[in-house]
């Protein structure tokens, strides 16, 4: 045999000669041949002296005792009677016909360089004067108490799940969501029905207690009236496959301050009174397996209102609006104990396109003029466990990001700047029970072509009682 | 005519294709049953791997299109599971698995579970208020799940319903004799200190008294003022700590250092007294899966009351069962017959008594004492890596080597060379010959690196004159002679 570069030879030789992993190349063949022989003779020997033994224990033996149930019967342990497949049953604290019941309560201390006022700033940002935003958390500088969350659940029947959160705040209780969902249904599919967040987006269907931060991100704050929760029904499709692909719609009365804002002839002969539903929705989001320690979800959404209305001192607004997204998110679970190592990533891209026309003006001459609001936002943001039980998270929002323009028709059209803000926490989970966490922001809203810019600073609380509530990815 | 045999063969052949059950499995101990059980006849896909705490885990996507996809979910249940499990179902939107369904199995709804709690009150920590869902440490309560899970895998695929009996049956008379083993080699254990109450089942059985938590209450991460009572109440008595990956070692090597517990190899009660209950005191990382679990599943390697020699005895009766994730040190003196007992494996000596089995289809890869060294050769360690198909990604402390040329490594890094050739590879046993031959210290330590970056499916046998480079590695110490 010729090898045709000198060297190849050579490490072939030395490779031998190592004979490093020896893998099944133990001895000598001839010798391994004779040890096998032998091996096998001795293993007959000791199989005829076996079978030997047994024979005359069997001559000896008493009548055989009654069947063994195998080790299981050691003192103080009996299988229990299930029949022959075993039960389908769960071992659950959670008492057969009443529901699941947790209370979340949550308290905060707040302060800002703005007298109070600075969480409103972002609602008077050029490009948002005067439209209907989200309510924000109306907190007062110095100590608050959140809203605390009851929250009921369970199945009805075989056929249906219930859902039912309540929230308690001190001038009265709201109902966050209610709704059943299909337990049962063939083929991946499930249908809800009733009050509920949409599941558009991934911050979208997070309750206020599964933020990483105490305020909502501004996208969703300014654009989509605090989140999109409403009176709906929603049908979802995770189809059979290998990698995670859920799809959904979602058909919703319409009521959102950010994109389906009806207030109806009652408030302004001019508008409009349409039937619901009048906001459809649809998602798509795709996860590709990425190993057990990591997870990336990608998402894709939009909607479309057929009804949205503003009203100001000056003028009625009556019209349509969509929107549509992107979200991202990443998650690393790392193997050390409580949370150490863990990262989150999370990013949300958010359009929203409003075509109104003007019903009612002070000035008559501006009645059926169109005015069409273009405008979008973002966030970024991040989460590590750098110790275990502890998070340090930041995050970077901004609203009017890459479009802030509103068209007058040919009365001109204004593009306004960005209005943005940056965020750090710091949180403590001494148990999966409770939170603590200390926030801090920075920063600017555009307000008449000026920056007005604004500190804030938050404690948060937040105590979980009762049923071990399931983490939502 | 020859339509309806084209059909009635298509329809053999979807059903044949759906004779395999799909499982999901919530940790790789279940898993691990599951396969034992349902051989050919289960797909088994694990949502936990062996390292993560199933108390806290996350629902994923992928969790749920394992879980949509499935015919079968085997879980822990009795609320262990109860922070991502329901989420993940709910998510799945498959009604095959629900509770109540023929595809709900949940280990602990088969067995009668202990420690169940008067009252469910969580300022006594994350308590289990149903009782200890930690069943899967149990041989004997692991064997009756595996019994109602053979039923309900027959329910599921009535075809495969024999075998999974009898395979369910092997199952429990192989965990049974091993706990007889154990139970012996326990006797008498001085006691042991849990981090959890996960291996409560496991102790009761093997009757070793459980000396206390390194949690102060479940759930609870140790404090200093809790670990300091421990260290007074435990100070000068002998015992183990048992923790998995999972758990921060912090406490358990604090709880050792001050309290001076017999805690890992190099205790200070004397060889004796460390083999009387040796099995506690060598498995002090009792990863959920990684050690426990496949304790159950076959050896890889056993050698049984084994006496090898030559032409008469040199070492033995010698006994030890090797699992995958397994260290295992052969150590003792020069002379002590340590190679001899290798030898037994690889022929070079003769098994005078006793019997070495070996698992099906095992592939040894071996180190001998002293690799032959040319003067000259134009190969660089990669390419030998190459050669020798030690294709894993090398670590980190041997990344420097890569580029040079064998022949101008020293003495120690060709050594770490050729045991990286043995570990980067394929074979499931890896047998080291005294791996500390010609090495400097730091070559030393970088041995100890290459052996916790052993794969988990694989054992390691480690023959050596000095342990102590063991120190860092959750490696089992078996003396030989004296
Ligand atoms: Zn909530
Ligand atoms: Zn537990």
């Amino acid at each position: 045999m010729r090898f045709p570069f000198p060297f190849a030879g050579a490490a072939v030789a030395l490779a031998l000669a190592l004979a490093i992993p020896a893998v099944g190349q133990d001895a000598p063949d001839e010798r391994k041949a004779l040890e096998e022989k032998l091996r096998a003779l001795e293993e007959k020997q000791e199989e005829t002296k076996k079978a030997l033994e047994a024979l005359k224990a069997s001559l000896e033996a008493p009548p055989p005792a009654p069947r063994s149930t195998g080790p299981v019967e050691a003192p103080g342990l009996k299988p229990l009677d299930l029949g022959s497949s075993g039960s389908t049953g769960q071992v659950s604290s959670g008492t057969s016909f009443n529901p699941a019941l947790s209370v979340i309560p949550e308290g905060l201390y707040y302060n800002d360089n703005r007298s109070g006022g600075a969480a409103g700033l972002f609602g008077a940002a050029d490009g948002f004067a005067g439209t209907p935003v989200g309510e924000g958390r109306d907190l007062s500088r110095g100590l608050n108490l959140g809203e605390t969350e009851l929250t009921f659940s369970g199945a009805v029947d075989p056929y249906f799940d219930v859902t039912a959160i309540a929230a308690f705040a001190t001038d009265g209780v709201g109902i966050e969501e209610a709704y059943g969902r299909t337990r049962s249904l063939p083929a991946g599919l499930a249908v809800k029905a009733g009050k509920f967040y949409s599941d558009v987006g991934y911050a979208n269907k997070q309750h206020p207690h599964q933020w990483d931060f105490v305020d909502q991100n501004l996208p969703y704050e300014i654009l989509l009236g605090g989140g999109l929760n409403d009176v709906g029904v929603q049908v979802t499709w995770l189809p059979k496959a290998p990698v995670y692909l859920l799809l959904g719609v979602e058909a919703f009365q319409g009521d959102n301050p950010g994109v389906a804002n009806v207030l109806g002839p009652d408030a302004n002969p001019a508008f409009a009174d349409g039937a619901g539903p009048r906001l459809f929705t649809g998602f798509a989001k795709v996860s590709p397996d990425i190993g057990y320690s990591d997870a990336l979800q990608i998402g894709l959404f939009g909607g479309r209102s057929s009804l949205h209305q503003e009203q100001t001192e000056q003028e009625g607004l009556d019209g349509t609006a969509w929107f549509a997204g992107t979200d991202w998110v990443f998650k690393h679970d790392s193997p050390e104990p409580f949370g150490k190592n863990d990262l989150v990533f999370q990013a949300e891209y958010l359009y929203r396109d409003k075509s109104l026309d003007r019903v009612a003006a002070e000035d008559p001459a501006l009645v059926g003029r169109p005015s069409t609001a273009r405008q979008d936002g973002f966030y970024v943001q991040g989460t590590w466990g750098f110790a275990p039980r502890f998070t340090v998270s930041g995050r970077y929002d901004a609203v009017g990001a890459f479009v802030n323009q509103i068209d007058l028709g040919d009365l001109g059209s204004t593009g306004y700047d960005a209005s943005r803000r940056i965020s750090a926490a710091l949180t403590f989970n001494p148990t999966e029970f409770s939170r603590l966490r200390a926030q801090f922001n920075r920063g600017d809203a555009v307000i008449g072509g000026v920056r007005e810019s604004f500190s804030q600073f938050f404690l948060q609380y937040q105590l979980s009682l009762g049923v071990h509530g399931a983490h939502k990815f | 005519m020859k339509k309806t045999m084209l059909l009635s063969l298509l329809l053999l052949g979807a059903l044949s294709a759906e004779a395999t059950v799909n499982v999901a499995a919530t940790t790789s101990n279940l898993g691990m049953l599951v396969r034992t059980i349902g051989g050919d006849a289960v797909k088994v896909t694990v949502l936990a791997p062996p390292d993560r705490d199933p108390h806290f885990l996350q629902a994923k996507p992928s969790m749920m299109i394992a879980l949509r996809n499935a015919d079968l979910l085997v879980s822990v249940g009795a609320e262990l599971e109860q922070g991502w499990l329901p989420s993940a179902l709910s998510g799945a939107s498959n009604p095959k698995i629900l509770v109540g369904q023929p595809g709900y199995f949940e280990a602990c709804a088969q067995v009668p579970l202990i420690d169940k709690a008067d009252a469910a009150d969580r300022s006594r920590g994350d308590v289990h208020p149903m009782g200890n869902p930690h069943v899967f440490l149990d041989p004997e309560r692991m064997s009756e799940i595996g019994r109602a899970l053979a039923g309900r895998l027959a329910q599921l695929d009535p075809a495969g319903g024999a075998r999974f009996k009898a395979s369910a049956e092997q199952f429990a008379t192989k965990a049974g004799e091993r706990v007889a083993q154990w139970k012996k080699t326990a006797a008498g254990a001085p006691g042991v200190v849990l981090y959890h109450k996960d291996a409560n089942y496991l102790l009761a059985l093997l009757g070793a008294p459980i000396l206390g938590y390194i949690e102060p209450l479940p759930g609870i991460p140790p404090s200093a003022d809790h670990l300091s009572r421990l260290v007074g109440q435990l100070k000068g008595r002998r015992g183990a700590i048992l923790f998995t990956d999972y758990q921060s070692a912090q406490g358990p090597d604090f709880l050792a250092s001050q309290a001076r517990l017999a805690e890992g190899p190099a205790g200070a009660g004397g060889p004796a007294e460390g083999r009387r209950f040796g099995l506690l005191r060598h498995d002090r990382r009792l990863g959920q899966g990684r050690r426990l679990g496949p304790v159950m599943a076959d050896p890889l390697l056993s050698y049984r009351e084994v006496v090898a020699g030559y032409t008469g005895p040199v070492v033995g009766p010698v006994s030890f069962d090797l699992h995958p994730g397994d260290v295992l040190a052969l150590v003792g003196p020069n002379g002590c017959g340590k190679s001899t007992l290798i030898g037994a494996l690889t022929g070079a000596s003769r098994i005078l008594s006793g019997e070495v089995v070996r698992g099906d289809g095992l592939s040894i890869a071996y180190q001998r004492q002293r690799p032959v060294r040319d003067t000259d050769v134009p190969l660089r360690a990669d390419e030998l890596l190459h050669l020798t198909r030690a294709d894993a990604e090398p670590p980190e402390s041997l990344r420097p080597l890569l580029g040079l040329r064998v022949d101008r490594l020293s003495g120690g890094q060709f050594q770490l060379l050729n045991v990286w050739a043995c570990l980067g590879g394929e074979a499931r046993l890896v047998v080291l010959d005294e791996p500390t031959n010609n090495m400097d210290p730091s070559a030393v330590r970088a041995l100890a690196d290459l052996l916790h970056a052993s794969r988990s499916d694989r054992a390691v046998l480690v023959v050596t004159h000095d342990a102590r480079f063991l120190d860092g590695v959750s490696a089992r110490i078996l003396e030989v002679g004296r």
